[in-house]
């Protein structure tokens, strides 16, 4: 069982706890364990260890290790065993350490899990979920760092998610495990401590529409993953200086959410698109040619992106931390947009 | 093959404050043919009588406002059988399909590059129009073209001058509309022009007095110099061609603000922006109250018989109510204001926002002034400077004033 | 010998020289003194005198000397000195 703290003493609210973003995620699976018994955890230490981020934690004893399977350092092989326990009529839940790690599952996601119901013409879906966690900051280096979000933003077949609230990180997965076919689920890792209130209440959530964090009409900070509180927390700075930001949380990262997005910059006439991934053929370079192509006689000053520097995430603390975008190169990148138009 | 596209005139901007317009009367008619700069209407403002003209020649095809109909900035008053490209705001480009028509196409059986029809030599081709490029934000680009403002004439705060939104003229106007609820008792009451000027000067002025943290100076000025170079310039010239010392003044600010790019420009957002020319609006009195404040464009180029030349041409339009655009729509860099040669002895102006100075004067008096030693009665204008103390501060301010009155002991050089 | 232009003629030309450059004043001048400031009176500063004494000097064919200017103020003035 999670720890959950009621919000008042007097437990009257019943639907409101506070929690963290990994208790959260722990909840949603162990709900949809007990919701169907097709659900099932696989991935590398997931059982007795809890998972790498100790998200499946406790889980092992509760349904025992059919349900909770530890498998061997092979990526390529327990995803497709995945897909294939998909086809078969089960909903696991594959659990891969780092987005790092599933380059060697790429096959398997991509020439498999992407294509069987076009390949098939229709008579076979794969409704296989993985999660897998992305982002830079913890000093685990560049073959652990990396945000490769827009590798999977790129295939057709494939739903790719990045919940970034503790609501969203209960109620995502509900949603993920009803699509008939396969669903990507993006964990930052810097998300997993974060704690918030959750609404245990609320009931399963779309995935396929970005939500605005902070209303704003000055500019449009578009962001996902951990980007989202980075921007948020550039919104805040950027208030004390007079501009109203409007932050974007993607959500979906596919299919991207273009129409939420061109509403808000069609009212601001300014974007900044931030990216932890790198600019380069990245998931930023997308939004901003998305924005150009549907926003471009509202736009007041080209989009500006701010995405990772072009470099594998390097190991030295200092180095890592000036790789990534902060909260400052937000908030100095959008008054330089306004100030300036450039 | 034609270069003939619909082009839709809309409603233009004639000035800070307008969001909407009266057609007055019309001086074109379905059919006629009408070149670029050609006065086609006559459009009634809250600030005055303007003939608009277009920016694109070509045939009028409709007419679609009559006269004395009142419609917002941007509603299409007319349309244009338009000729070939001509340069100006630039409209969104209407999906209209371009009447090119396509070439024939033959397919040749053998891949012999041969047997293909001759490219047309590079003679052929249409000759590239050349443009003179306007750097302005897309944003920009659409609300001037909706509007009629004319980019060029507009000083971009943007890379390069890029012109962005904030910088088109009536934006300021729509921030101090909103500050100014209507009066809901009035709003539907139909008001006098005077009425309407006086509602527009109050919104300005109010907010500049609100807004601006003024610092005043004043300086008296010897004319003598420029007195005597008058009498003796007028004395050879016919009655028509001859120059008031009130011409001789705005030309020599002109020329000062040239000197002085720190009191030449606009506040906005919070930071200086240094005017990219001299644009000299000037304060022009109506008869029963109200003024209108028409611009004299790169004003430190224009030569003295010029600027008297326009500053007569403003008097007669402002008595007669018809300015034109081009003294309106453009973004002034500094005022002048004269209170003509029976007025009071000096002004404490106040700024006319975004600008961040004002150069006022008084009536040109003989007063006592120390020459040599002796005290000796000279004609004299007071000169004043109310300029934004958050742009510059009093020493700029005094040796813009000690720069006026140098310029003027040199009228020759005017 | 043609006489020269009447009182009443002269009058008739500064009106409408008048009420040309200041349409604004039009109502007025008809009922204005002889000897009132019209300058004053109707508040035309610089340029409208020199648009005034322009056309006052094109259409009688009178020369007005720039210095006489400040001392033409009144109907009267610009009569007497026009005749």
């Amino acid at each position: 069982m999670t720890q959950t703290i009621p919000l008042n003493a007097a437990g009257d609210d019943t639907t409101t706890i506070e929690t963290t973003y990994r208790d959260a995620m722990r909840t949603a699976i162990r709900q949809a364990m007990l919701d169907d018994e097709r659900v099932f955890v696989m991935g590398e230490d997931v059982a007795d260890y809890g998972g790498t981020y100790a998200v499946t934690k406790g889980l092992h004893e509760e349904f025992g290790r059919d349900r909770v399977r530890n498998t061997p350092l092979s990526e390529s092989g327990f995803v497709g065993a995945g897909i294939g326990a998909a086809l078969g009529g089960m909903r696991p839940i594959v659990e891969i350490m780092t987005v790092n790690f599933s380059l060697l599952a790429l096959d398997q996601i991509v020439n498999t899990a992407a294509t069987l119901r076009y390949m098939s013409g229709g008579q076979f879906g794969v409704p296989l979920v993985i999660r897998m966690t992305t982002g830079a900051g913890r000093q685990l280096a560049a073959q652990h760092s990396h945000s490769l979000e827009a590798w999977y933003a790129h295939v057709p077949g494939l739903r790719v998610v990045a919940p970034t609230t503790i609501d969203d990180a209960r109620w995502m997965l509900p949603t993920a495990l009803a699509d008939p076919d396969p669903v990507i689920i993006f964990e930052h890792n810097a998300l997993y401590a974060k704690r918030g209130v959750l609404d245990s209440g609320r009931g399963p959530v779309d995935i396929e529409r970005a939500a605005i964090r902070r209303a704003g009409d000055d500019v449009t900070l578009v962001a996902s993953a951990g980007m989202v509180d980075k921007a948020v927390a550039a919104s805040d700075q950027l208030a004390e200086l007079g501009i109203s930001a409007e932050v974007i949380d993607l959500r979906s990262l596919r299919p991207l959410d273009a129409s939420t997005v061109q509403t808000s910059v069609e009212r601001t006439h300014h974007a900044v698109v931030i990216d932890e991934g790198w600019r380069t053929a990245g998931l930023s370079a997308e939004l901003s040619a998305s924005i150009t192509e549907r926003c471009f006689w509202t736009l007041d000053a080209p989009v500006r992106r701010v995405a990772a520097a072009e470099v594998p995430i390097p190991y030295a603390s200092h180095l890592e931390q000036h790789a990534i975008p902060q909260t400052d190169d937000i908030v100095d990148a959008t008054t330089r947009l306004l100030e300036t138009g450039r | 093959m034609t270069d003939t596209e619909l082009f839709s005139y809309a409603m233009p901007s004639l000035g800070a404050d307008m969001d909407e317009g009266a057609v007055i009367e019309w001086l074109v008619e379905v059919g006629d043919t009408v070149e670029r700069g050609q006065v086609v209407a006559r459009v009634e403002t809250e600030k005055s009588d303007i003939d608009i003209e277009t920016w694109r020649g070509g045939t009028v095809a409709e007419i679609v406002v009559g006269a004395g109909e009142t419609v917002p900035v941007g509603t299409v008053l007319m349309h244009l059988h338009a000729n070939g490209a001509e340069h100006g705001p630039t409209p969104l480009p209407s999906p209209a399909p371009t009447a090119k028509p396509r070439e024939e196409i033959s397919f040749p059986l053998e891949r012999d590059n041969s047997s293909r029809g001759p490219r047309p030599a590079p003679a052929d081709r249409a000759p590239r129009v050349p443009h003179e490029t306007v750097w302005a934000s897309p944003l920009a680009r659409r609300l001037a073209g909706e509007r009629g403002i004319a980019l060029l004439d507009i000083d971009g705060t943007g890379p390069g001058g890029a012109i962005r939104s904030s910088d088109l003229p009536e934006l300021a106007a729509l921030q101090a509309h909103s500050d100014h609820p209507p009066t809901a008792a009035h709003e539907n009451e139909p008001r006098s022009r005077t009425e309407r000027i006086r509602s527009v000067i109050a919104v300005r002025m109010a907010r500049s007095n609100a807004e601006i943290p003024h610092y005043r100076l004043q300086y008296d000025i010897d004319l003598g110099p420029l007195t005597a170079h008058l009498s003796t310039v007028n004395a050879e010239r016919p009655i028509g061609e001859r120059i008031v010392p009130a011409a001789a003044l705005v030309r020599a600010v002109a020329l000062t603000a040239q000197r002085h790019p720190e009191l030449n420009g606009t506040w906005r957002d919070g930071r200086f922006r240094p005017g990219l020319a001299v644009n000299v609006s000037v304060a022009i009195s109506l008869r029963g109250g109200g003024l209108v404040t028409p611009t004299i464009r790169h004003a430190d180029d224009v030569t003295l018989d010029e600027t008297m030349r326009l500053l007569r041409e403003f008097t007669t339009v402002a008595r007669t109510g018809t300015l034109r655009s081009e003294w309106t729509a453009i973004t002034s860099s500094i005022t002048v204001t004269n209170l003509g040669d029976r007025g009071a002895d000096l002004v404490h102006g106040l700024i006319s926002p975004p600008e961040v100075a004002l150069v006022g004067f008084g009536r040109i008096a003989e007063r006592p002034m120390v020459v040599d030693g002796v005290v000796v009665a000279r004609p004299v204008v007071i000169a004043t400077l109310a300029a934004d103390h958050r742009a510059t501060d009093g020493a700029i301010g005094s040796r813009f004033l000690s720069t006026l009155a140098n310029t003027l002991q040199h009228p020759e050089q005017l | 010998m043609n006489p020269g232009p009447t009182e009443h003629d002269l009058r008739s030309i500064v009106v409408s020289v008048i009420t040309a450059t200041a349409p604004d004043v039009a109502d007025d001048i008809a009922t204005i003194g002889d000897d009132v400031d019209l300058f004053e009176e109707f508040g035309l500063d610089s340029m409208d005198r020199m648009n005034i004494m322009t056309s006052l000097s094109e259409s009688t064919g009178v020369t007005i000397p720039d210095e006489q200017y400040p001392r033409l103020n009144t109907m009267n003035d610009l009569i007497g000195h026009l005749s």
